[in-house]
């Protein structure tokens, strides 16, 4: 196994409200090892944008706050260094590229600049050098015409050849780590499929471990070795994707995983079981567990106490009191 | 971009000649002329008052006298006799005696140098003012300048300009009450009193705009660029922030003109706003119709050099 | 632009022009045709020829008859079709005026302002009281031609009664005065008549640069087409008329050392100093002044005080182009001017004190021409010389070095700057930048500036009044007009509404300080009785039952103290006669226009 290049203990993010403290992760913890592609998967809320901001630490501190936890960089805590070193960091060693490409380019500024605004902070790029390069890393995104591309305005280009330009943003200094929090939600399909592909050679290329932020299970069939599920801001289930669309074992991915339309089980007349009920307020966490309320297999254990994330089979962990292999009732299972 | 403002220009120029077709009817049609009384406000013998508007070609129908007038004004640039400071051309009351002379000191460049100093003075403080406000929001600094605006907008200059009189000069005798051109001293209630109106608008208007531009995904990504906060401000959030800003700068420009009237007035400021007051109340056609023509070129050429700057600095917008 | 614009604007073009069109095309209001009553007057002149030498043949006569009566009914037609037309817009029944005297002659006044053939009245009453008005016009001629103040000091009362009792033409409120602010370092002189002359003012402090401020735009320099306040108050320091008024009213030698009257009254001759000089060197002569009256009188300059002068021989003819010269005016020799007048004209003297007797000189007019009132080109044969002029904006005199009598004048330089907002003037005044501020002051701040030693008050003749509409409905009564004129408390007003109180009020026209004022010996004072009596007395001619229902118009115009003053009269009018008023008011160039449009051609008659 390649060392560790990120270990997140117990990461805790908050947020102060008027309406009550937003508790949006709650005790994260996982490694990333050099090169490795992990996948978090989750609902929206359950606090997977929440941690990757709290990597970056871009979280707004007035309303935000990291309140506890370690994010080990190569050894280093990140929540313990100054603001000043957090910015090399940022976009040099950990990159993040976002869900909408539109609102996340400035619009008034051209491409290229964008680029070598990065590299002339990271890299010590400047002038033609640093243009030269932007134009590298647009090709290699695959955008035609790169250099003269270079002059052109977020405005000028489609959606998908936009997020393109985002990654090469992301990727021109070479970081170690690249986080993409929900980068193909707002594509339509087939360029979905063409930046998973890119992302993929370019991993190839360069050798970065990702941390691929999603919705959709089904993406990460392709990308991910492996998954993490999040709900409420904890960690519900870890496993290698293999394990995790063979056979899950936590109540809340089988819903996901039931509420998948799946190519491979299909009956006739069968129906897409979504989960009964919605997400839980942030503000008034239970004190058992969070998914208590929605799951069909829920005890009165359940009720009384959270479950920690345990190991049932080796590098497969869940958070929950029931063994559903067990529980299972045919009804549910479908 | 140059068919553009070709494009512009030629319908500025439509847009002025409407101009001076509304405002020759408007002048028709207000009862009293400028001889019905005299210089003293005197009624006049009605047979001088017939032969002063013959003197003047008044006597003439409408069209004739307007289209006598627009020839003039075109092909000479002269326009006209003074009705009311009979010893005068419009010409000389607007450009000085000899413009050359004295070129600064003319009216038309004394209104110009009230509103293009008070014009920097109000987006000089007034950007500055609201970006500090956004950045230090609902903090000291963010109330104290909301409270400053807020008075800027709700006192009408009038009333801010005989304030500053009595304080200023009355009460501590730092500064002159009135004049221009004498002394920079007098150059600071005037260029205040007009520009704080602007300023206040400005400021307000900028605190509106940081603050949605700096809730906007881009500047999340420039901060994750690494790059420093100061830059993330100057680079990516004051650019975007300043278009609507500099979007309102034309039509406000318009509420400053009329602004200028009551400042020249108070302050005795020999610039053409105050020619535009009287102008109208003594019926003195011809400097009515100069002052307009002038005040319209004035606003049109703006706001076409505010399209042209919105083209320039936001690349979405192309002509 | 797409085409579909153009064509809009194309339209907008074309419906605009028609707009202007209809303006200029007039809505068809009658003109009474001045050529046509030129066409009558020459017929009269001829029927009367014929009828006394007999040179034409009846039918020659009969037919010259027979047009002239034709041209008569379509005058009549024509007025009456004006009159109705204009009726809907003159329906006042009361309007507002004022009237500063030029010189210390009542006539300036009686007549000049309320005199049947006066252009500056509106109450038509010399088409109603047509016997009324045969009687004043002989006393007016009578006055006119006393040269003894006494005797023709009574005749102006006679004819001020008829006007203020007999007919109650006009009603008068108030009489003026000269309210200013000068600083208390300076020696000032002011003469009840015309402009002051700051050459006869000085510093107790010695110094020499005086500051002033006016309140409006210099309409001109030009000698004699200046006719306003502002206008004189600049001509006055650096134009030298033979006499000059003092501050009592009396005139003393200026450009002139004395003069002769003839036995007869119709003769004057003037004699002028010797060694007066232009600012230019070349010494001032009696033909500059010949020059002056001439062009005062110039068919072509359309001045509006020529009228002054109507009274020298041949004036009028040479002013309405008829001749083309003034013999009556002449230079006997250098330093003699000789003027010739129709008839004795009791207050010609008072003339010579008068901007009508400045002098001009043509060759610098004919050298420079529009530009002659610059500096650098303007001279003076007065005690200033102009040395800057910025329209809008100030003005500089320096002492004219060449003045004859330089050694005297005391401030070498004068600086007057325009400031056209009161509040401003004032404030400049208090803040030490303006020794004397002619630039007007707010209302407001006059209660608490009175008895302060920078606050005068000097004499200025003249009456605040109102006019009554004689032809109007109500107010075409006389008894009702006597209710009108007897129920407003002026005193009152003037306390406690404009808190002016060394204003005093008027009961008659002819002002204070001129010789022949009867105080509230003429005129109706403030008796509510004598009011409701004079009410009833209407309301019972007329049968009206309830005073309620008795409407009258009040027009007057915006500025100054007249909101305060004639809402006072309005609410008086309406508790003390119980009749209902409705005020007008308007801002001068409209409210003068009405009310001229009011009097074309006397164009009364409801």
């Amino acid at each position: 196994m390649p060392p560790k290049i990120l270990e997140l203990v117990n990461l805790v993010t908050r947020f102060h409200t008027d309406d009550g403290t937003v508790h949006a992760v709650n005790g994260v913890s996982y490694d990333l090892h050099e090169g490795e592609t992990i996948g978090i998967v989750g609902e929206s809320g359950c606090g997977k944008s929440v941690h990757a901001l709290s990597i970056m630490r871009l979280i707004p501190t007035p309303p935000g706050e990291i309140a506890g936890g370690e994010i080990l960089y190569q050894g280093t805590d990140l929540l313990k260094i100054s603001e000043d070193e957090m910015r090399k960091i940022r976009g040099g060693e950990i990159a993040i590229i976002f869900q909408d490409p539109m609102t996340s380019l400035n619009p008034v500024m051209t491409i290229g600049k964008q680029i070598t605004e990065a590299l002339n902070l990271h890299m010590d790029m400047h002038g033609e050098q640093a243009r030269e390069r932007a134009a590298e890393m647009l090709d290699l995104v695959g955008i035609p015409q790169a250099s003269d591309r270079l002059n052109s305005y977020p405005h000028e280009f489609s959606g998908g050849m936009r997020q393109r330009a985002m990654i090469a943003m992301a990727l021109s200094c070479a970081p170690s780590i690249l986080i993409a929090d929900e980068p193909t939600t707002a594509l339509d399909v087939t360029i979905q499929a063409q930046i998973l592909d890119l992302v993929g050679r370019l991993r190839e290329r360069l050798g970065m471990a990702i941390i691929w932020i999603t919705h959709d299970l089904g993406i990460m069939a392709g990308l991910a070795e492996r998954l993490m599920v999040m709900y409420a801001g904890f960690i519900v289930e870890r496993a290698s994707k293999h394990r995790v669309f063979a056979d899950p074992r936590h109540p809340y991915t089988l819903g996901l995983l039931n509420s998948l339309p799946r190519v491979d089980k299909r009956e006739s007349g069968s129906r897409l079981i979504p989960i009964v009920g919605r997400p839980p307020d942030l503000t008034m966490l239970p004190k058992g567990c969070p998914f208590y309320v929605r799951c069909p297999f829920s005890i009165e254990k359940c009720v009384a106490e959270n479950p920690p994330l345990l190991e049932i089979a080796p590098g497969h962990e869940i958070a929950c009191w029931v063994d559903v292999h067990e529980a299972a009732t045919h009804e549910v299972l479908g | 971009m140059f068919t553009f403002i070709v494009n512009r220009l030629v319908r500025s120029i439509i847009v002025i000649f409407l101009i001076s077709v509304v405002t020759f009817t408007f002048m028709q049609l207000v009862p009293g002329g400028p001889f019905g009384s005299d210089a003293g406000g005197r009624p006049r013998a009605p047979e001088i008052q017939r032969r002063l508007e013959a003197e003047y070609g008044l006597d003439r129908p409408p069209v004739e006298q307007y289209i006598t007038y627009m020839t003039k004004l075109v092909f000479q640039f002269d326009f006209g006799p003074s009705l009311r400071q009979i010893d005068f051309t419009v010409n000389q009351l607007l450009f000085g005696y000899d413009f050359w002379d004295d070129p600064l000191n003319t009216p038309v460049m004394i209104s110009a140098q009230l509103g293009l100093l008070s014009f920097f003075i109000a987006v000089g403080v007034g950007i500055p003012l609201g970006v500090v406000s956004a950045l230090y929001r609902n903090k000291l600094p963010d109330h104290a300048a909301m409270l400053v605006t807020t008075l800027g907008i709700s006192i009408p200059n009038f009333v801010l300009g005989l304030l500053m009189i009595l304080l200023f000069s009355l009460t501590l005798h730092w500064l002159p009450v009135y004049g221009w051109g004498d002394s920079w001293k007098q150059m600071v209630m005037p260029v205040i009193t007009l520009g704080t109106g602007g300023m206040a608008f400005i400021a307000r208007l900028t605190r509106a705009s940081v603050l949605e531009t700096l809730g906007q995904d881009y500047i999340r990504t420039a901060r994750a660029k690494g790059l420093k906060e100061r830059f993330v401000l100057a680079r990516h959030a004051l650019p975007n922030s300043l278009i609507p800003v500099i979007t309102v700068l034309g039509p406000l420009l318009a509420a400053w003109l009329t602004g200028t009237f009551f400042v020249e007035l108070i302050f005795a400021i020999p610039g053409i706003g105050k020619f535009f007051i009287t102008a109208v109340t003594d019926r003195d056609y011809s400097l009515i119709m100069g002052t307009i023509l002038i005040y319209s070129s004035v606003l049109v050429i703006a706001n076409l050099v505010v399209d042209i700057l919105y083209g320039v600095l936001d690349p979405r917008i192309r002509y | 632009m797409s085409k579909k614009r153009w064509q809009y604007l194309v339209s907008a073009i074309i419906m605009t022009s028609f707009l202007l069109a209809a303006c200029g095309g007039g809505a068809a209001e009658p003109v009474v045709d001045t050529a046509a009553q030129d066409r009558i007057a020459a017929l009269e002149a001829e029927l009367a020829d014929a009828q006394s030498s007999g040179g034409l043949s009846d039918e020659a006569i009969a037919g010259l008859e027979s047009e002239l009566s034709e041209l008569n009914d379509n005058i009549g037609d024509l007025q009456s079709e004006l009159s109705t037309s204009r009726s809907a817009e003159c329906s006042y029944n009361a309007y507002r005026m004022g009237w500063v005297m030029d010189w210390a002659d009542a006539g300036n006044i009686v007549d000049t302002v309320f005199g049947p053939n006066s252009d500056f009245q509106y109450t038509f009453w010399q088409h109603n009281y047509p016997e009324l008005v045969e009687q004043f016009e002989a006393l007016t001629e009578s006055a006119y031609r006393n040269t003894d103040l006494e005797s023709r000091a009574a005749t102006w009362q006679e004819a001020e009664k008829i006007v203020v009792e007999d007919v109650v033409a006009v009603i008068p409120i108030q009489h003026y005065d000269r309210t200013t602010l000068v600083s208390t370092d300076v020696e000032f002189i002011f003469a009840p008549f015309g402009a002051p002359r700051l050459a006869q003012w000085s510093f107790n402090t010695g110094a020499t640069t005086f500051r002033t401020a006016v309140g409006a735009a210099i309409p001109t320099l030009d000698i004699q087409r200046s006719t306003d306040t502002t206008s004189s108050f600049m001509i006055y320091q650096l134009i030298d008329a033979p006499y000059k008024f003092n501050a009592d009213g009396t005139i003393s030698p200026l450009a002139a050392t004395s003069f002769d009257v003839s036995d007869d009254g119709t003769v004057f001759t003037i004699h002028l100093r010797e060694d007066a000089m232009w600012s230019d060197g070349v010494p001032v002569t009696a033909q500059h002044f010949v020059d002056g009256i001439s062009r005062l009188l110039s068919p072509d300059l359309a001045n509006d005080y020529a009228y002054v002068m109507f009274d020298i021989v041949g004036a009028a003819d040479y002013n309405s182009g008829d001749t083309d010269v003034l013999e009556a005016v002449v230079a006997l020799d250098d330093f003699t001017l000789q003027v010739t007048l129709t008839d004795a004209l009791s207050y010609f003297d008072s003339i010579l004190a008068f901007s009508t007797f400045h002098p001009v000189r043509l060759d610098v007019i004919g050298l420079h021409g529009d530009a002659w009132t610059q500096p650098g080109n303007f001279v003076s044969n007065g005690a200033y010389v102009l040395v800057e002029r910025n329209p809008g904006s100030n003005l500089v005199f320096e002492k004219n070095p060449l003045y004859w009598d330089a050694a005297n004048v005391q401030i070498e330089r004068i600086e007057v700057s325009i400031i056209q907002e009161p509040a401003t003037a004032l404030a400049a005044f208090e803040n030490g930048e303006l020794d004397y501020n002619a630039a007007g002051m707010p209302s407001e701040d006059i209660p608490r500036l009175v008895g302060t030693d920078e606050f005068i008050v000097t004499p200025r003749p003249g009456v605040y009044y109102m006019g009554l509409n004689t032809s109007a409905r109500h107010t075409d009564n006389i008894s009702f007009r006597r209710a009108l004129a007897s129920a407003i408390d002026k005193r009152s007003i003037i306390d406690n509404v404009s808190q002016t109180p060394w204003k005093l009020d008027a009961t008659g026209i002819i002002p204070p300080e001129i010789f022949g004022f009867q105080g509230d010996a003429v005129g109706y004072v403030f008796d509510l009785d004598a009011a409701m009596g004079y009410l009833n007395e209407y309301m019972n001619a007329e049968g009206i039952e309830d005073a309620g229902s008795i409407t009258i118009e009040l027009w007057y115009n915006k500025g100054g103290t007249n909101q305060e003053i004639l809402e006072a009269v309005e609410a008086m009018w309406e508790s003390n006669l119980g009749i209902d008023v409705r005020t007008v008011n308007v801002e001068w160039a409209t409210y003068l226009a009405t009310l001229e449009e009011c009097n074309v051609i006397g164009g009364g008659g409801f």
